[in-house]
């Protein structure tokens, strides 16, 4: 071979091998150009989602009702570990597993080593250097932990929401969960209602960093702020609402009752002091609890009220002019009978020439029935309109919901009759609460609100609370606000009154409607008033479901209903009168 | 005639200095390249070294948090009054607010 052709074979091959390397540099450069980029850009580039803080939701003395708090997941990083796997377990499960209420000795170390070999064989069998331990730990067992100084074991922060009052306040508050995304999501109470305004909006990140990842200051670099979530500071007294939970599960104790539920407002401007029912969940585990529990019986559960609807009754015969307080019943001496049925007293006595303080004193439905008929139906649709009934009222609370009243124009003269005595009629509990603050208040139907603030640090907005729109003038309610004192100073349930205070109030104990008829031995027991009753600091609701010990509101509901009073008088520095 | 003869040697002598003058400025700009991303790396290990700090005296602040909001549930409250021997009053006294007779007399 000759050297000219030598020289033109390397020539081949070096334009060959030229070829090759511009189209392999353009198959990399051009064709995978976007590709490579993005996995140089996924080593040198980190970009993370900054969560804001959910806000907090606070008492009306500014302490906690729900906040955020971190948690700890307890980790072993396996290479770091100096001490033996068993002796690690041992001490790590005397720690996280601590003594139940009432549980045998036996029974604590059963679980003590259940624990430390739950932990070894996780150490042991797990192939990973890091491995979780437990999830979801307390800071004060975190902390001890530490104390330990064992080597090879260390914490993450997870951040959790904390309900440092428990179970108190559930029902009001709501919980967090997750939505479909897995973000935190506020359900039923506050937590829903505000869910927006608590959860704030996420910050991001987007920095290039080196190979050790510290950051490049002269890289590209992007980055947003997260907007930390609000804070709510409601109405919620921590105290009386302490006091209403206390009483009202002991009261569902010694009446022997299915439920129960408590509302205190404020019946000047409608603010909400307290909110309880039983039963009741921990909101910081409620996946521990059937769904049942979530809903607000007090805002979602629609009940028939029976007599603690007859001062409203009586209101709307006052304020329309049907009847006067001297005005005299003349059909009150026996039953009356409407259409194919026989309206009776609850108690078969009979008060002849009733005056209509006399109706509330005795709970008369034949004299409520008289009050009816002087009313008549479209009236009493105008006035429970009035009242709220009928829909919803506005609460700042998930979940609430309004049972509809029959039709103006289709009432019958047997719905008629039964309406003035609570009956055929629903209501929800909070309804019934705002109602009769419109007699404690000199007429003005209010507005229920829980949350008073809505504020960040120094910036704080007042929510503004409305007087409401007159419903009754101020006589009517000064008239129906003296026959429920007398209701209280003659009536059934005077024995449980507290002496020295001036109350107003009416007890109700309404037949639950099971399939069509009512059913004379499941009824719902009631009470409603004010107090002090001439200057009301406070309205309260007292409902009870299905009580066993007796079925009369006079007897279960109006003692739950004084003894709560009776500890929120001094509270409230509520003097007595005489 | 003489002008000429000197530019024709300066340009000469331009064209001599060209590769020097580009290895100098060549090494001022290594040099310079180096130092700043010995800087930035430094200054970056500074700002991730601060960050860890913040995030420890967050997390103490959020431990004290977490502290203070469990001391002041009621409940804990309770426990601590209860073990201070503070008990509710079972029966309560109401003085009257009322002026004496005699005070009233000028």
């Amino acid at each position: 071979m000759t050297m000219a052709t030598r020289v033109r074979i390397v020539s081949v091959l070096f334009l060959v091998g030229s070829i090759a390397l511009v189209i392999r540099l353009f198959y990399w450069q051009a064709i995978r150009a976007s590709e490579l980029s993005d996995q140089a850009r996924l080593q040198y580039q980190s970009e993370e989602k900054v969560l804001a803080k959910r806000g907090s939701i606070l008492a009306s003395d500014g302490t906690w009702l729900a906040t955020n708090i971190d948690s700890y997941l307890v980790f072993i990083s396996k290479p770091d570990l100096k001490e033996k796997s068993r002796t690690v377990a041992n001490k790590l499960a005397a720690i996280l597993v601590e003594k139940k209420d009432g549980e045998s000795a036996g029974d604590y170390q059963k679980d003590l080593l259940s624990e430390a070999s739950r932990i070894e064989g996780l150490i042991e069998n797990t192939k990973s250097v890091w491995i979780p331990i437990k999830h979801k730990v307390e800071l004060n067992i975190k902390r001890n932990i530490e104390a330990l100084g064992i080597a090879g074991v260390g914490f993450d922060t997870e951040p959790v929401r904390f309900y440092p009052e428990a179970s108190s306040s559930a029902q009001v508050l709501g919980f967090v969960g997750k939505d479909n995304a897995g973000d935190d999501k506020g359900y039923f109470g506050l937590e829903g209602y505000y869910d927006l305004t608590l959860s704030g909006k996420p910050g991001y990140i987007n920095r290039e960093s080196n190979a050790a990842g510290i950051p490049i200051l002269f890289g590209n670099s992007k980055e947003i702020d997260p907007v930390e979530g609000v804070d709510l500071t409601t109405h919620i007294d921590k105290t009386v609402q302490m006091y209403a939970e206390k009483e009202l599960e002991k009261g569902i104790q010694d009446y022997g009752a299915k439920g129960g539920t408590v509302i205190i407002m404020d019946p000047n401007d409608g603010s909400v002091l307290a909110m309880a029912s039983y039963p009741y969940y921990d909101p910081g585990k409620y996946w521990e609890f059937t769904s049942d529990k979530f809903k607000n019986p007090a805002i979602s559960d629609g009940f028939e009220p029976g007599s603690i609807m007859k001062p409203l009754v009586v209101a709307a015969g006052l304020d329309a002019g049907a009847i006067k307080v001297d005005t005299i019943c003349d059909i009150c001496d026996g039953p009356v009978k409407v259409d194919k049925y026989e309206i009776e007293t609850w108690n078969h006595e009979y008060h002849p020439n009733s005056s209509m303080t006399d109706i509330i004193v005795n709970s008369d439905n034949v004299g409520m029935t008289f009050i009816g008929r002087k009313l008549g139906a479209d009236k009493l649709y105008d006035y429970f309109n009035k009242f709220g009934f009928g829909e919803t009222t506005g609460v700042d609370l998930q979940g609430e919901v309004s049972p509809q009243i029959r039709k103006k124009g289709t009432w019958n003269i047997v719905d008629l009759a039964t309406a003035t005595f609570g009956q055929g009629v629903a209501v929800t509990p909070i309804q019934m609460a705002r109602a009769i603050c419109a007699v404690a208040n000199g007429g003005y139907l209010v507005k229920p609100q829980v949350v008073e603030k809505i504020g960040k640090g120094d910036w704080a907005n007042e929510v503004k609370q409305e007087k409401g729109e007159r419903v009754i003038s101020q006589k009517t309610a000064e008239e129906v606000r003296d026959m429920m004192i007398q209701a209280i100073e003659r009536g059934e349930s005077k024995w449980a009154a507290p002496k020295g205070f001036k109350i107003a109030g009416k007890t109700g104990t309404a037949q639950i409607p099971v399939a069509g008829h009512y059913d004379d031995k499941k009824t719902i027991a009631s009470f409603i008033g004010f107090a002090p009753a001439n200057k009301p600091r406070f309205a309260m609701l007292v409902t009870l479901t299905e009580p066993s010990s007796s079925q009369w509101g006079s007897e279960t509901a109006a003692p739950l209903w004084f003894n709560i009073a009776r500890d929120i008088f001094p509270y409230l520095g509520i003097q007595p009168e005489n | 005639m003489k002008s000429k003869t000197l530019n024709s040697k300066g340009y000469g002598k331009l064209i001599k200095r060209v590769p020097k003058v580009l290895a100098v400025c060549l090494i001022v700009f290594a040099l310079a390249t180096i130092l700043l991303t010995i800087e930035s790396s430094a200054q970056g290990a500074t700002l991730t070294a601060l960050e860890t700090k913040v995030n420890q005296i967050e997390s103490q602040n959020q431990e004290l948090r977490s502290d203070l909001v469990v001391s002041t549930s009621l409940a804990k409250v309770g426990e601590e009054a209860s073990k201070i021997g503070m008990v509710k009053p079972e029966k309560l006294t109401y003085l009257s607010n009322e002026k004496p007779v005699a005070n009233k007399i000028p």
